[in-house]
């Protein structure tokens, strides 16, 4: 089925909706969420027309795609999915409980309080996998022993394919109490002359005296474009830790939201962002902070170069009546071309008293006077700039949640440095 | 080993020097005096190839090879040092990866070696080698670890730009000695030229010439008594 986002109407059949409680309401809710459009101001300077206005086709589920040769070992939990399909998944580790449901999405009615914030491209997600019958996954973690070991879950998304696809992989994890989870993302694409526009949804429910790190690693062909909408709902003394690292990617659109329902709880998003040539990085983050002791830390580095485009709408919400909050945004950005679009707007909605807050957006070039410094001891330009680089990469990289990643981030580094040298040069 | 011929230099459109000429040969010290504003910083940036600098005229010849529109590191390949006034700070950049970026052999055990060897001479810590570059550290400190990667580097020509400033008495005699060791490990083949507001210096360090500059030339040149008439009389009297 070959569709445009922007008429996705025209494909739904309506009385099977109106026969479907739950698809109805969220139906009714797709409708009224506003398209994203410039007069909205939220998406004003966005570039998402580049999303809307193209056409994909939507795959039905082909049973006979299969994985081979593939290493899973090294992970406790590896899930994958073939064209935006679950395909199937390995544990390797017996200390865990792990349940997996593929559910349809009629049957997630306890989940709507999950889901009534969800954003246009959330609700696309659902809609859109109504017509290609795609269904949720449902994945409920547990460790076994009282011990603090992380368990490792590997998201693996395999891209076999002929034509421009248009996918959309619904994911839900509850992570049970006292349980240590980390997550990572591996993308496996056969054919990179084609478009994928990959539509994810995560919903990560962290419970009580729970961590979770989430480690999302993009440096995939320019012809990639992904949707990554990620819900996360804290409840108290439970760790939520995001690193985000956008190395290669066509188009990159990140829709982030935390949602404290507890007291006192942690959460830490922190990125690394590499433009250049047509490159486009939209990042939406909502925190809500609605109850006390809530503490959250937002540290953005991006260097853009060329004709990338970077945009950061971010927003902390402090309810009324709630103390002792700890709220941090920080976007530290480069600029190596002058052709290069920024737009960044963090904002605090503060609504109570006794809250420790702060904001703060860098733009600007690199330091002419440490490349001359660096330069004078008689390293090459281009390798100053890269020296320089590294330095400022190494306060997220220094942080000690990243030691549960050791060989991934060897890897992650050593691309990051390619794509420096590329740009530097 | 230096020549610098006519040399007018702007920044700006500002034009800061103004027709200098200097000769540093193979072995020599030379002293550079003058008042604030006068051009001696700029002189020692123009020479390492700062590239806000802009050279309207003249050139400067390094081992007979002109040298004006080199970039600093192929500057600094030819064998000329600068020790900044003002070092910066790098956050994130420990001290021993930046000496490790630097350095041209690559045998790991054999750098560290010669680093701590280096940074015993200089009563510099071995934690120091840990932290990030400059940053925290006292102005001693930091000048310090400019002695220590030109004790590294091996250049052959040495420009220190107000090495004395923030140091303590033990600390400048401790630099000025291991700067004067590695001169006279080579004596025929390493120069020094040495930007400075203090007359005591002499003490520590012979100079076989010293220069007074004024409004972006040298007005004066003589030997170290000229020093000492700087000290009694003050800038003014050449001035006028």
């Amino acid at each position: 089925m070959n569709i445009k986002i922007i008429d996705i109407n025209k494909y739904i059949n309506k009385k099977k909706i109106n026969n479907n409680k739950f698809l109805k309401l969220i139906y009714k809710n797709f409708i009224k969420k506003k398209k994203p459009n410039f007069l909205i101001e939220e998406w004003r300077y966005s570039k998402i027309n580049y999303i809307i206005k193209r056409k994909y086709n939507i795959e039905k589920k082909n049973k006979k795609l299969k994985i081979d040769n593939y290493n899973f070992k090294k992970d406790d939990i590896n899930i994958f999915f073939i064209n935006g399909f679950f395909y199937k998944y390995n544990i390797n580790n017996i200390n865990l409980i792990f349940k997996i449901k593929k559910k349809k999405i009629n049957n997630i009615n306890k989940y709507l309080n999950l889901i009534k914030n969800y954003n246009y491209f959330s609700y696309l997600n659902i809609i859109s996998s109504f017509l290609n019958k795609n269904k949720c996954i449902f994945l409920y973690i547990k460790n076994k022993n009282k011990n603090k070991k992380y368990i490792n879950l590997k998201l693996n998304y395999i891209y076999n394919i002929k034509k421009s696809i248009m996918t959309n992989i619904k994911i839900f994890i509850f992570v049970r109490k006292n349980t240590f989870l980390n997550i990572k993302e591996k993308y496996i694409i056969n054919n990179k002359n084609k478009k994928i526009l990959h539509n994810n949804l995560l919903n990560i429910y962290i419970k009580k005296k729970s961590n979770v790190i989430y480690l999302k690693y993009k440096n995939n062909n320019l012809n990639f474009i992904s949707i990554n909408n990620v819900y996360i709902f804290q409840k108290s003394l439970s760790k939520f830790y995001l690193y985000d690292f956008y190395i290669n990617e066509r188009y990159t659109l990140n829709y982030i939201k935390v949602n404290n329902i507890s007291n006192n709880s942690l959460c830490r998003l922190y990125g690394i962002i590499i433009g250049n040539k047509n490159q486009i990085i939209e990042n939406y983050i909502k925190i809500k902070n609605n109850y006390n002791f809530c503490n959250n830390k937002q540290y953005y580095i991006g260097i853009y170069d060329d004709k990338s485009i970077g945009i950061f709408n971010s927003i902390i919400n402090i309810k009324k009546k709630t103390k002792y909050n700890i709220s941090y945004q920080k976007y530290k950005n480069f600029i190596l071309s002058d052709k290069v679009f920024l737009f960044l707007k963090p904002q605090l909605n503060i609504l109570s008293n006794n809250i420790k807050c702060s904001h703060g957006v860098n733009i600007g070039k690199i330091d002419k006077n440490i490349i001359f410094y660096l330069q004078s001891r008689g390293i090459p330009l281009y390798k100053t700039k890269i020296i320089f680089f590294l330095s400022i990469f190494y306060k997220i990289f220094n942080n000690k949640e990243l030691k549960y990643f050791k060989d991934f981030i060897k890897k992650i580094k050593y691309n990051l440095k390619l794509k420096l040298k590329l740009i530097c040069k | 080993m230096l020549k610098i011929k006519n040399l007018y230099v702007s920044i700006n459109k500002n034009l800061i020097i103004k027709g200098l000429n200097l000769k540093i040969k193979k072995g020599e010290i030379h002293i550079i005096m003058g008042p604030n504003g006068s051009g001696k910083s700029t002189l020692s940036y123009i020479i390492a190839g700062k590239p806000k600098y802009k050279i309207e005229d003249g050139e400067i010849l390094f081992n007979n090879k002109i040298i004006n529109n080199l970039k600093p590191d192929k500057i600094s390949k030819l064998g000329i040092f600068l020790s900044f006034q003002n070092p910066v700070e790098i956050d994130g950049l420990s001290m021993y990866n930046f000496i490790k970026s630097f350095i041209k052999k690559k045998n790991n055990n054999n750098i560290l070696k010669n680093i701590y060897k280096k940074c015993e001479k200089l009563n510099i810590n071995k934690k120091y080698l840990s932290r990030y570059f400059n940053l925290g550290f006292s102005g001693g400190e930091k000048k310090k670890n400019e002695i220590l990667q030109m004790l590294i580097l091996k250049p052959k020509l040495t420009i220190l730009d107000e090495i004395d400033s923030g140091l303590d008495i033990d600390s400048l005699k401790n630099i000025l000695n291991n700067i004067k060791q590695y001169i006279n490990k080579k004596k025929k083949k390493r120069s020094l030229l040495i930007i400075t507001h203090y007359t005591n210096i002499i003490n520590y360090i012979k100079p076989n010439f010293v220069h007074i500059i004024y409004d972006g030339k040298i007005i004066k040149s003589g030997n170290k008594k000229l020093i000492k008439k700087i000290e009694k009389y003050g800038y003014n009297k050449f001035i006028n």
